[in-house]
């Protein structure tokens, strides 16, 4: 139960990133910044198996903290009833195929690069 | 009478979330982890259908729930543990993973705008596509500057995500995609923070290079959508 008492160090940081957003007028999300404040710190401090832990445990529910925003959804279901072809098409086709593409040019520069070192 | 028990009692809901969630994450574990019951899927859909039945407004159930939807962002700040701990793999690949976002952060909007163009959808829903591969507070920043509809972003982000989440082990089979760290680094290109939920359950090294394409295509978009959008609109 440990991890528990690491939870707070992650707070901080997402504070931090709030006030930071606010201050310097950012046009990036402050749990982006939040993340990148923590990134410069765990590279200070020596490597910590608690806070390791910590992170895994709370990554473990990700998709609950997803719940509040994504039942938002509800709200629109007439605007998405309009226009439903060209939003299936984007949303669903153009997904699919930038995925694969993704995927597969990741995977392609990854081997390529194997190659030029060897 | 329940209905003004739930209007009555935001704990109740919180709960209520908290119940559904488990039995989600229960049910995607009995069915041996069958992809179409992708726990983030299913409690979003029995949480609609919950509050439709018992006639609740959104405001108030997000109202109820606002401590959940605070720790999304204390589990955002938190990925940067696996990026830490990965760091020296992703130094060591940082080209090609830089190419790749490169050449995704351009096809990705251009293809989403040109589907829905095909199909005659009016500009406003055009440039509310347009940053569907990234995340929520990134794509309602990008819609705003860009001229695109809050409302509808969110939703087609939230969507655009759990696609990818669901078809990503079906992709990477046909398509032997193998190498880990592509697995992660293209789930989160495409599908940001829902699909780096799934590439977390993969392994956390899958999860760290997904949380890291995350946050770079969020940069990048928001920095790259506003020029882009001045040129063809």
């Amino acid at each position: 139960m440990k991890f528990i008492l690491y939870i707070p160090l992650f707070i901080i940081f997402q504070l931090a990133g709030d006030e930071l957003k606010a201050l310097l007028g950012l046009p990036v999300p402050s749990a982006t910044i939040g993340m990148l404040l923590l990134l410069i710190f765990l590279f200070i401090i020596p490597q910590n198996i608690n806070i390791t832990n910590a992170a895994q445990k709370l990554l473990l529910h990700l998709p609950l903290f997803f719940i509040p925003a994504g039942v938002g959804i509800m709200q629109y279901t007439e605007v998405l009833k309009q226009d439903s072809l060209a939003l299936f098409s984007s949303v669903v086709g153009s997904t699919i195929l930038c995925f694969i593409l993704a995927a597969w040019l990741t995977q392609r520069l990854l081997k390529s690069e194997n190659i030029e070192t060897k | 009478m329940i209905h003004t028990l739930l209007q009555s009692a935001p704990m109740l809901l919180l709960a209520l979330t908290l119940l559904v969630y488990l039995i989600s994450v229960r049910l995607y574990q009995t069915s041996n982890k069958n992809i179409l019951l992708l726990p983030v899927v299913t409690s979003i859909t029995l949480m609609i259908i919950l509050l439709k039945i018992f006639d609740i407004q959104y405001t108030h159930y997000f109202e109820s729930v606002e401590i959940i939807h605070f720790l999304l962002s204390t589990a955002t700040v938190a990925l940067a543990v696996p990026l830490r701990n990965h760091f020296h793999l992703i130094v060591e690949h940082a080209f090609p993973l830089t190419i790749s976002l490169a050449v995704m952060a351009f096809i990705t909007p251009a293809f989403a705008v040109l589907s829905a163009w095909f199909f005659n959808a009016d500009t406003a829903v055009l440039l509310s596509l347009a940053p569907k591969s990234i995340s929520t507070p990134f794509a309602i920043g990008v819609a705003e500057e860009i001229g695109g509809y809050p409302p509808l972003v969110a939703a087609i982000v939230i969507v655009t995500g759990a696609i990818v989440a669901i078809i990503s082990t079906s992709v990477f089979k046909i398509f032997s995609i193998n190498n880990s760290i592509a697995q992660g680094f293209s789930m989160g290109l495409i599908g940001h923070g829902i699909a780096t939920a799934t590439a977390l359950e993969i392994s956390m090294k899958t999860g760290a290079f997904s949380a890291l394409a995350m946050g770079l295509m969020g940069l990048s978009t928001s920095v790259l959508l506003p020029y882009l959008v001045s040129w063809f609109f």
